[in-house]
């Protein structure tokens, strides 16, 4: 479904973050990125999402045999590509409903399927809501303005499971998230595992994994993949920590 | 465009200049009626105000709108300015709107024309607010891109009274309105909030001038642009507390969305004070959509140019959402369709 190959990525002014990251997403797969802060894992996400601010100076990124690289941020996620975003940002002045409709829409639309009508729509969103246990009153507010921190990642997980992806990203969903709302992140993203659809999840903390169970551990460090494994890779950096690896490589 | 019905049945029409009463669908208890009969049935009145704003011009067509003490009308006074075949020296009028003690009414004045001739809509207003009144005035200019739109709007509010004005400009190759509100009886209140949405080679300019002259008076000046093109908007607001202005509050926002390099966007608050114990603020901004909220939106499937249409049509929301559903259903329709010119869109 994802394939990256030998991918390098600077930003203005700043020497490579990404320096060669190969990594192979197959349908139905969870995949959990870890690494230390400024180890590139944000990077990585953005540049799959089509954020410009980057300079991609090699690799190829394959997506459902598709150059990946070459189309828009709309294209990607019309193509069936999710980023849960790490700062979901705030838009005043949009009504998150609208906000909702008008994108699950444009992919239906852009996919030649027929869109949704208000009323259906309502009733396939408040569906949605009842999963990841979020008020109804979250439709009428704008999109992620004045939304606590942990509102703001379960208003990410409602478009993620909204849009039903192919392949979501979540960008260090967990932080901020207290016991119950990760549970509820959890959930709301194991109700979506299915064989045709992956998952990259990029973390921190092991205790994310500990609701949403990996297939495939990678370790990312000074912008390469230095360790990859199966789950248990997540409780051996959990008890010991990245040095080990780091220093190993190094 | 098609108008909407609303403003086409209900409406009180002055067409190039001249008020037809027949279709109109007037609330009840108004009096509404041009300026020269005006003068046989109010001439205290009329000479009283008119004495406050001498003007060469001949200024003697327009309306007279009479709101009685302790009126009170939910639906709104719709006012629709056309020009379809302007005199030549332009379209002039001068209006006189006096709100009663308790009164409290919803005005909505529309100007629109037709046609590819050059026009020019002069117009002078003057509002009298009586204590304890209140008077919520929504303008909406949408004239044709050949007109040239002035308006200079004069309003004297005595204690107690509310204020609250709404003014769009989507219209007219150059337009200038100059506001000037007085707070003359204690604790009057007045809330004046501005748009201007302007592309090709419009200009736009609103000067507002606020004169605290009594205690305790608030006021509040919210002005926002758009621009795109080669068009140009301009905000000069000013509050000026007099010695007597004890206890102002006085605030003034400008804020501003530059969508091209050849736009321009002038803004200027200021502040004139001649007493102590007010509490005064001012603030201006100018930038451009939010290149992370746009990466947001297309990272949600939709479009670039529906999703500057979402974020401009977010920038106005607030004094949209201001003023009633009634005016907003007409008033709405026609800004979209500007703002989906201005977003990169094909809709006229």
């Amino acid at each position: 479904m994802l394939k990256i190959e030998n991918l390098h990525v600077g930003v203005k002014g700043k020497s490579e973050i990404l320096q060669g990251i190969n990594l192979e997403v197959n349908p139905g797969e969870i995949h959990a990125i870890m690494g230390p802060n400024g180890s590139g894992k944000s990077t990585l996400s953005s540049v799959l999402a089509g954020r410009d601010d980057y300079t991609i100076s090699a690799g190829t990124v394959k997506f459902d045999n598709s150059d990946l690289l070459s189309l828009s941020p709309e294209e990607r996620a019309i193509k069936g590509l999710f980023l849960a975003f790490q700062y979901p940002v705030e838009l005043p002045g949009v009504n998150n409903l609208y906000f909702l409709k008008s994108a699950l829409n444009s992919i239906r639309r852009a996919r030649g399927e027929a869109e949704f009508d208000a009323l259906d729509f309502m009733q396939f969103v408040k569906n949605k809501l009842k999963e990841l246990e979020m008020d109804e009153a979250f439709l009428q507010r704008a999109v992620n303005h004045g939304f606590s921190g942990g509102e703001k990642k379960r208003n990410e997980v409602l478009q993620m499971m909204v849009l039903e992806p192919k392949l979501a990203i979540l960008d260090e969903t967990d932080s901020g998230l207290d016991i119950d709302a990760l549970q509820a992140v959890a959930k709301g993203v194991n109700s979506l595992r299915d064989p045709s659809r992956s998952f990259i999840v990029v973390t921190h903390y092991q205790r994310l994994l500990d609701y949403i169970v990996p297939d495939f551990v990678h370790v990312l460090a000074n912008g390469r993949i230095i360790k990859s494994g199966g789950k248990e890779l997540a409780l051996e950096l959990e008890e010991k920590g990245y040095g080990w690896l780091v220093d190993e490589k190094v | 465009m098609k108008l909407h019905s609303l403003i086409s049945t209900k409406a009180l029409s002055v067409v190039n200049g001249e008020l037809f009463m027949p279709s109109a669908d007037l609330p009840e208890g108004l009096l509404v009626c041009d300026l020269q009969s005006a003068f046989v049935t109010h001439p205290d009145k009329v000479k009283k105000m008119m004495a406050k704003f001498e003007d060469t011009r001949n200024l003697e067509n327009g309306l007279f709108i009479f709101i009685p003490d302790d009126l009170v009308i939910d639906r709104p006074l719709l006012i629709h300015y056309h020009a379809n075949n302007p005199p030549r020296e332009g379209i002039i009028i001068r209006n006189l709107i006096y709100c009663g003690k308790r009164s409290q009414v919803t005005i909505l004045e529309y100007f629109s024309g037709e046609g590819d001739v050059a026009y020019s809509h002069n117009r002078v207003t003057q509002l009298e607010l009586d204590e304890h009144s209140q008077l919520n005035h929504i303008h909406h200019q949408n004239e044709e891109d050949s007109a040239a739109h002035v308006a200079e709007i004069l309003v004297e509010q005595s204690a107690h009274s509310s204020y609250h004005s709404t003014s769009f400009s989507t219209g007219a190759k150059s337009q200038q309105q100059t506001w000037t509100i007085s707070l003359l009886g204690e604790d009057a209140r007045c809330l004046c909030r501005g748009m201007s949405i302007v592309n090709k080679a419009q200009q736009s300019n609103y000067h507002v001038t606020i004169h605290h002259e009594a205690r305790a008076c608030f006021s509040d000046q919210q002005f926002k642009a758009i621009a795109d093109e080669k068009a140009r908007a301009k905000y000069t607001g000013k509050v000026v507390v007099q010695s007597t202005g004890l206890q102002t509050t006085a605030h003034q926002q400008s804020s501003n969305l530059l969508l091209s390099s050849n736009a321009e966007i002038v803004t200027c608050p200021e502040l004139e004070i001649y007493t102590d114990e007010v509490k005064c603020s001012h603030g201006a901004s100018v930038g451009e959509l939010d290149s992370e909220q746009l990466f947001y939106l297309q990272s949600r499937g939709i479009p670039t140019d529906q999703a500057k249409e979402i974020l401009l049509h977010a920038f106005v929301h607030d004094h949209l959402d201001s003023v009633s559903p009634d005016i907003q259903s007409v008033i709405t329709p026609i800004i979209a369709n500007k703002l989906s010119q201005m977003s990169g869109g094909k809709s006229q």
